[in-house]
């Protein structure tokens, strides 16, 4: 712990000294009152970070923030370190961009938010507390409710769909297939059935036009994942995303809220695409739809992901059907060797000759199918359904079908055959001493050990060119794999925190009322006290500091005055109240016409828009110091 | 969150019941009264939520309330929404459309219960046509289209609160014999008894028609009988066949103080109405020529029945249907062992007969010694050498025949007899050639079709008296025969895939006697008939019957 607070004080000192100077000695003035020359600097700063370092400073601090403070500080719980245009921007549809502007200056001048290089942080001493006072409710949480049991792009119906294309060959998806999956409704069962075979297609998981099969082993490695991760994956394939922090962040938060609107979820999504330094927040919200992740019924429900529900055994029932609840562990093989029957609370299959048939095409053996259903099913339930399934292996093993060419050689060819492992692996299988079943599609390769080997190859003799399918590959895939699986949990601000008191301590505005003060010294600390940047006595000293500056109504010398002031620094931006609008700018320089009216040439905030507004026109100017930096 | 409860409702409306938790049976005995069992394997029970059996429950004062507080109860996992709403839905159906008595005897009234009701109806031309207004929420029909206008509306999702008393019919006084005549202690076992309560009701509207599903064996026959007691009227029973007519005389006749002059046979042989008639519906169905009218069902109509039994419902040919729908004042009960037709009509029996009221598990039948503990067993052969080119050129149906046919199956049958010694055996066939082969071998008796019913009824008794230990049976003796020594099938043949065909062959050793039963069903190994079989054999499969497989080294 003390380890961590001398961690967090250096952390304050070195983002204090790189302020400005003129930021730094505004807030060095404001908390530890006049500085004296000479003065040392790093002591200065030793200083500052002591009397932040005080418990009832930082319990003062905490006290006086109030439910705005609160937004903001949660989104940077969400965002992590931010830009103060991430925020406005982010933040537009609660409050106008001058508002939001002045707040987030205002939380850097109360020191609860450091900049670190243009960055947004919190006060490294108060960081824990400020942690512990945030929440997503502020932020996303206004209709948050539990999660909903509704479906989704689950493992387990990843299992399901992929026996049916296993049984169908096609990935178009059909009226008939909604009796297997009964929590769906048809339309949204039929846009996850074709963004799912689309997806698969695209990773290679399947193959083919015409006739779609699995690639086993790929589908095999995709069931390892759990609902989450395999959530993750595919919203990330959808996106061309390769960072999957983003999409588990997201689906954490929403597991949390459970439900929420529109613009929550926008700034949601926006709020982790500048965590996760996206270039811009993606339009997920036919996606996150799609998968099932959340549905729409007046605000948006998130589905419970229900990830560890515990597998029943496999329960082979007397009519030939395979029944479980839960989920199956991520090796299980039922849905190779099972046609999907009905996908709800209870999973329920049914071994066929065709779907038992396809399984041994598949490359599983009889005795990994027997193993397995012996050592899952509950009890001798399967005994009947083994002894079919014996005799079935039985009639399949009769005939073996191989789509090779016949290699005819002498007797020196097949001991080379025989015995030489490069070559043995291409043999299908011996038909006679000399005459051997090699494989067609590493035709070339066998062919160049045989050459290499001392043989001389004519060509093969066929009566018409049989085009071998090569396998496909997705590189990204094994990648994408990898990502979802080593993606850490987040850590992640509770859904409800503490309610903001946003307590002003009128001690010390009836203190600052009766001191020795000028009407200019008491006018300026009542001012920073409104402002809660006055937290002890100590600080109420005889001084001005000038924090905020305005000239309005006739005072037209004034306003010129602000905006040349004004002009150039980009710490300082001007809030101009004109007849019809208020803007918020940064004043570039102020002209004057031949009939000597002064003209403010500025970049409206925050489009950075240049206009030109004659002083005439503005009827208020007032002065923000927006960055502190 | 999960529940340490056997229910587990599905979003389809189907509820899983784990039969082995030990709390199912007071599970089961809340969904039986408002849900529809659907299978009963081993292991894990199907019941529905149907719009019938929701009505049903409604009609019998069921509360909406009641039912989603089981089914929370009960529920493993929590209930999906579409479940509730759909069950809100079609239990808030019940009493919109009532059906009462007019001024006018020869009409009904039709009351809906709003305006989008009424318009909906008057849109439909099939009920447009048998419905006339009457004023804004009331149509009439005529007495005779009560049926068919029940059907329409429960098609479009309306049911029907039939509020017309059926009427009583002549009364012929009858009871149940503590001791039948031939002298054995009888008495109504207790499902029998809720069989006739479940159909009967109080008596009150909406009472007294339906289906009752019992297992083959476990004493039909003594349902309908009891129900004949509380209605205590003119009866008819229809039922398959000349030998079960005679079973069914028998067996009233054995178990009632009704006398012989009181109990009458209407059937190809016989044309005598008494109080107490039993008919055939072949007899009902008979017409001389294709297009011309159906001369005996005037009997059904015009007999002045204040009672109908329908024996083995799912046989009920068309030209009854149609009667059925007009005679909807009549009290009437389908009996059935496997409510499965082919032609998937069984929600026409449902609207016509009534719907199903009783239904109960074979297995939980089988346990409590009811009917007979059998093991099933298929035994695979091998086609003879010089039938596998001949079967491989064949076309699907010639294929079939070819493997029903397996002359090695001949071989099978003598090592199946010679392994039940002291059993009474039954081998049953679908085609003839095969049977007679069979019978000429072993020189057994027959029965087929051709067989004249005196020759059947009196192999049928020699069985029963122990002179016939074994007997060939073509699919003539697949329903309503009652043998109750029969201990073991052997069945040689079937009709491609007829599930209740399979579960009413095994029908014929379920009655309960001191020693298990055998079903063997002999299939030809690598033919279309392992196909087949395996259609056949889902019926029993759902009422937890599994076949143990048995290949055969020729």
């Amino acid at each position: 712990m003390e380890q961590l607070n001398e961690q967090a004080q250096e952390s304050f000192k070195t983002l204090i000294s790189r302020y400005s100077e003129d930021n730094y000695f505004f807030l060095v003035r404001n908390y530890l009152g006049l500085v004296s020359t000479p003065f040392h600097k790093p002591q200065l700063t030793g200083r500052l970070c002591t009397f932040f370092c005080q418990k009832h400073i930082q319990e003062n601090m905490l006290a006086m923030l109030d439910e705005m403070d609160l937004v903001i500080l949660s989104l940077i719980q969400v965002t992590g370190s931010v830009r103060a245009e991430d925020v406005t921007r982010l933040l537009k549809s609660r409050w106008s961009y001058g508002t939001l502007l002045r707040r987030v200056s205002n939380l850097q001048q109360r020191m609860v938010l450091l900049n670190n290089n243009g960055y947004l942080v919190c006060n490294p001493l108060i960081e824990e507390q400020l942690s512990e006072c945030t929440s997503l409710t502020p932020l996303f949480g206004e209709h948050a409710h539990a999660c909903r049991n509704s479906p989704y792009c689950s493992t387990e119906f990843l299992r399901s769909f992929l026996s049916l294309i296993r049984k169908e060959g096609k990935i178009a998806f059909r009226e008939e297939y909604q009796r297997h999956f009964p929590t769906f409704a048809p339309e949204p069962l039929e846009q996850l059935f074709n963004a799912l075979g689309k997806a698969l297609l695209s990773l290679c998981v399947l193959e083919g036009e015409k006739h779609v099969q699995i690639n086993d082993q790929k589908a095999s490695a995709l069931l390892t994942l759990n609902d989450r991760q395999l959530l993750c994956l595919l919203l990330c394939h959808q996106l061309g995303l390769e960072n999957m922090a983003f999409a588990f962040d997201l689906l954490a938060i929403l597991g949390i809220i459970g439900s929420l609107d529109t613009n929550s979820l926008k700034l949601l999504i926006g709020s982790l695409a500048v965590k996760h330094h996206l270039e811009s927040a993606p339009s997920l919200l036919s996606e996150l739809s799609t998968w099932g992740v959340i549905s729409l019924d007046e605000v948006w429900h998130v589905s419970a992901l229900d990830t560890d529900h515990p597998h029943s055994g496999l329960l082979v029932d007397s009519d030939q059907t395979i029944s479980y609840e839960g989920t199956c562990l991520p090796d299980d093989m039922l849905y190779r060797i099972a046609e999907i029957e009905v996908l709800d609370h209870q999973k329920r299959y049914r071994v066929t000759k065709e779907s038992f048939v396809l399984a041994l095409d598949s490359g599983l053996t009889f005795n990994e199918i027997e193993h397995y259903l012996h050592t899952n099913s509950r009890a001798s339930s399967a005994t009947t359904l083994l002894k079919q399934l014996s005799l079935l292996h039985e009639r399949y093993r009769r005939i073996a079908i191989y789509d090779a060419l016949i290699l005819s050689c002498d007797e020196r060819t097949a001991n080379l055959l025989t015995n030489l492992p490069s070559l043995k692996e291409h043999v299908l299988s011996s038909l006679s001493p000399t005459i051997f079943l090699m494989r067609r599609d590493t035709e070339e390769l066998w062919r160049q050990i045989l050459v290499d080997s001392g043989q001389l190859l004519g060509s093969t003799k066929r009566h018409e060119h049989i085009e071998v399918k090569r396998p496909v590959e997705n590189p990204l895939f094994t990648q994408m794999l990898e990502n979802a699986r080593t993606c850490a949990e987040p850590s992640l601000p509770p859904l409800v925190g503490s309610k903001p008191s946003a307590f002003l301590d009128k001690r010390l505005l009836e203190a600052i009322q009766t001191a020795k003060l000028t009407d200019e010294q008491r006018s300026d600390l009542e001012h920073r006290y409104h402002a809660r940047m006055i937290l002890t006595k100590e600080q109420i000293v005889a001084q001005v500091l000038n924090t905020v500056l305005e000239a309005g109504g006739f005072d037209y010398q004034g306003k010129v005055s602000l905006c040349r002031q004004a002009s150039g620094k980009t710490n300082i931006a001007l809030e101009l109240q004109l007849t019809d609008q208020e803007l918020v700018v940064q004043a570039l320089e102020v002209a004057y016409t031949p009939q000597k009216e002064a003209l403010l040439k500025a970049a409206v905030m925050p489009t950075m828009e240049v206009k030109i507004i004659p002083v005439s026109k503005i009827f208020l100017v007032r002065l923000v110091r927006i960055h502190l930096a | 969150m999960m529940q340490d409860t056997p229910l587990i409702v599905q979003s389809d409306k189907t509820l899983l019941l784990d039969v082995h938790h030990p709390r199912s049976e007071e599970c089961r005995a809340d969904l039986v009264r408002f849900c529809e069992l659907i299978k009963s394997p081993e292991h894990m029970h199907t019941y529905t939520l149907s719009a019938i059996s929701l009505w049903n429950a409604a009609a019998s004062g069921i509360k909406l309330e009641t039912i989603l507080d089981r089914l929370t109860y009960w529920s493993k996992f929590p209930i999906a929404e579409s479940v509730y709403f759909y069950v809100k839905d079609m239990a808030s159906r019940w009493g919109k459309v009532r059906l009462t008595e007019s001024d006018d005897p020869r009409y009904y009234r039709l009351e809906v219960d709003s305006e989008r009701i009424k318009s909906e109806l008057s849109q439909r031309r099939a009920l447009s046509k048998l419905l006339v207004l009457k004023d804004s929420r009331t149509f009439l029909l005529e007495t005779y289209a009560r049926g068919e206008v029940k059907l329409q509306l429960i098609k479009i999702g309306y049911p029907v609160d039939d509020r017309i008393r059926l009427s009583a019919g002549p009364h012929v006084p009858l009871a149940l014999r503590k001791q039948t005549r031939s002298g054995k202690d009888f008495v109504v076992r207790p499902y029998q008894k809720m069989s006739a309560d479940a159909l009967l009701g109080d008596l009150g509207p909406g009472c007294g028609f339906g289906t009752i599903v019992l297992p083959c064996g476990s004493g039909k026959t003594v349902v309908g009988m009891e129900i004949m007691q509380r209605l205590a009227t003119r009866t008819l029973v229809v039922t398959t066949n000349v030998a079960a007519v005679h079973q069914w005389m028998q067996e009233i006749l054995d178990k009632t103080d009704l006398t012989e002059e009181q109990v009458g046979e209407y059937t190809g042989e016989r044309k005598d109405p008494r109080e107490i008639t039993v008919c055939t519906y072949q007899v009902l169905t008979y017409r001389p020529d294709k297009e011309g009218p159906f001369p005996h069902l005037d009997l059904l109509t015009k007999g002045n029945w204040g009672l109908i039994i329908y024996d083995e419902v799912h046989m009920l040919p068309a030209p009854v249907f149609k009667i059925t729908a007009e005679l909807q004042a009549v009290y009437r009960v389908g009996l059935t062992a496997t409510l499965v037709r082919e032609d998937g009509r069984e929600d026409e029996v449902f609207s016509l007969v009534g719907p199903k009221r009783f239904d109960v598990p074979w297995n939980e039948l089988q346990q409590q010694g009811f009917i007979a503990e059998a093991y099933c067993h298929e035994i695979r052969i091998d086609l003879p050498k010089e039938l596998e080119i001949p079967y491989a050129l064949g076309t699907k149906r010639e294929k079939y025949r070819m493997a029903s046919e397996n002359p090695l199956k001949l071989e099978v049958v003598k090592e199946l007899v010679n392994r039940h010694p002291d059993d009474f055996i039954l081998i049953i066939g679908q085609y003839l050639d095969q049977l007679k082969h069979i019978a000429d071998a072993f020189k057994l008796p027959i029965i087929t079709g051709s067989t004249p019913n005196a020759k059947r009824e009196e192999l049928y008794r020699a069985f029963r008296d122990g002179s016939t230990r074994i007997l060939v049976v073509s699919k003539v003796a697949n329903f309503a025969i009652d043998l109750p020594d029969a201990s073991v099938a052997i069945q040689v043949s079937g009709t491609f895939g007829s599930r209740s065909e399979e579960a009413q062959r095994l029908g014929r050793i379920l009655r309960p006697k001191n020693r298990s039963s055998f079903f063997y069903s002999v299939v030809t190994r690598y033919s279309n008939e392992e196909e087949f079989a395996a259609n056949r054999q889902k019926f029993l499969a759902e009422q937890g019957y599994s076949y143990e497989i048995e290949v055969w080294n020729n």
